[in-house]
């Protein structure tokens, strides 16, 4: 609920799997929020142009070409690699700060475009990772949830006021 | 190091840092958008050059709200005032940048693009590859200046070397309004209105970042 108004009714599973709007998807569980436009259209996939001209490739986009949107991608649904990768979404960027937060690491990451992606993985599973160290994020064109850009912006629409 | 960094050190989740951040975004949005813009309109692709002037004012407009609502975070924070007027000052230079980006996508878009000589669209491309990079390094600059004020330091000084360099490509491109020979009158003043626009946004990268220097190392 918002403001008094019911924003979507469904199961926990679905709240958080498929929500259906930004604020929702910020409201139940943690997400990042990546912003940029529709550059391609090609079947069912979009290629986004994020700030900084970095390019990802994603599914279910229902945008017109150019027009702005968001892409909301949970922490836990990306991953981490050292060094660089040619992989597809694929996002360059440097180990900003780690927390240890027991069964999870949390790590905050700032891209090569100055956007910063909070990642989450399992403490004992998998590589870990230093501040300072270069790595890329990368995550599949199906996790990724998109929004057309708010008309009040990202900002006024996650806001509870 | 600035008391106000060690303030702000003990608060990494404070409101106005990711409000100041988010502003920043914003504004990095509006003059990559007006690149692209400027590209389209060389190539002469005036549909794509009006989608991203549209992309601009959102972009703009959501920065100049984002602002409002910061000077109002700062207003009611427990900050020292000399620190609140630091970065009032820092997020209303910042804005200017968005605000020249506005005003020189307002400027292209009455420009018959077709009348416009390739060598000067080429200059004026070149001018708004420079502004994006003063952008791109402000805003590491100001990402920066909480946690490694000097990476802040140096990106500031990337910053006033671009600057110059728009300033020189600037210069250069005054020397052609000369050579080539513009459909119209008009449209050689409207151009010339355009990359002083485009200037301007490299100018207030730098003002940014000399106001974030002043951050960096005030007591």
């Amino acid at each position: 609920m918002r403001k008094g108004r019911i924003l979507q009714v469904g199961t926990p599973r679905e709240l958080y799997m498929r929500p259906k709007s930004i604020f929702v998807a910020h409201f139940v569980g943690e997400a990042n929020f990546l912003e940029g436009y529709v550059d391609a259209l090609q079947g069912g996939e979009a290629t986004v142009r994020l700030r900084g001209d970095l390019l990802v490739q994603v599914r279910g986009a229902d945008a017109r070409l150019g027009e702005r949107i968001v892409l909301s991608i949970r922490p836990e649904a990306l991953t981490i690699r050292r060094g660089r990768s040619n992989d597809v979404n694929s996002l360059p960027g440097r180990v900003e700060r780690v927390m240890f937060e027991g069964v999870n690491m949390r790590y905050e990451i700032r891209l090569d475009n100055e956007d910063l992606l909070v990642v989450v993985r399992p403490t004992l599973l998998g590589d870990s990772y230093e501040v300072g160290e270069r790595v890329s994020v990368s995550f599949s064109p199906d996790k990724v949830m998109v929004f057309p850009y708010p008309k009040r912006g990202l900002r006024g629409e996650l806001s509870l006021e | 190091m600035s008391d106000l960094i060690a303030w702000f050190r003990k608060r990494r989740e404070h409101e106005a840092l990711k409000m100041m951040q988010n502003h920043l975004a914003l504004v990095v949005t509006a003059v990559e958008d007006l690149e692209r813009a400027v590209n389209a309109a060389a190539e002469g692709n005036s549909g794509e050059m009006v989608q991203s002037i549209r992309r601009i004012e959102e972009a703009e407009m959501e920065a100049d709200d984002v602002r409002r609502k910061l000077m109002i975070e700062l207003a009611r924070s427990e900050l020292p005032p000399e620190s609140r007027e630091d970065l009032m000052h820092l997020v209303k230079r910042i804005d200017m940048v968005a605000d020249w980006s506005r005003e020189a996508s307002r400027i292209l878009e009455i420009i018959p693009i077709d009348k416009v000589p390739s060598k000067m669209w080429e200059a004026c491309k070149a001018l708004c590859q420079g502004t994006v990079q003063c952008a791109a390094s402000l805003r590491r600059c100001i990402n920066r200046l909480i946690e490694s004020p000097e990476e802040a330091l140096k990106a500031a000084d990337d910053v006033e070397r671009l600057e110059e360099r728009v300033d020189e490509l600037y210069a250069n491109a005054r020397g052609a309004f000369i050579s080539e020979t513009f459909n119209g009158t008009t449209v050689a003043i409207l151009f010339r209105d355009l990359m002083d626009a485009v200037e301007m946004i490299a100018d207030w990268c730098e003002n940014s970042c000399d106001q974030a220097r002043v951050i960096a190392v005030r007591r």
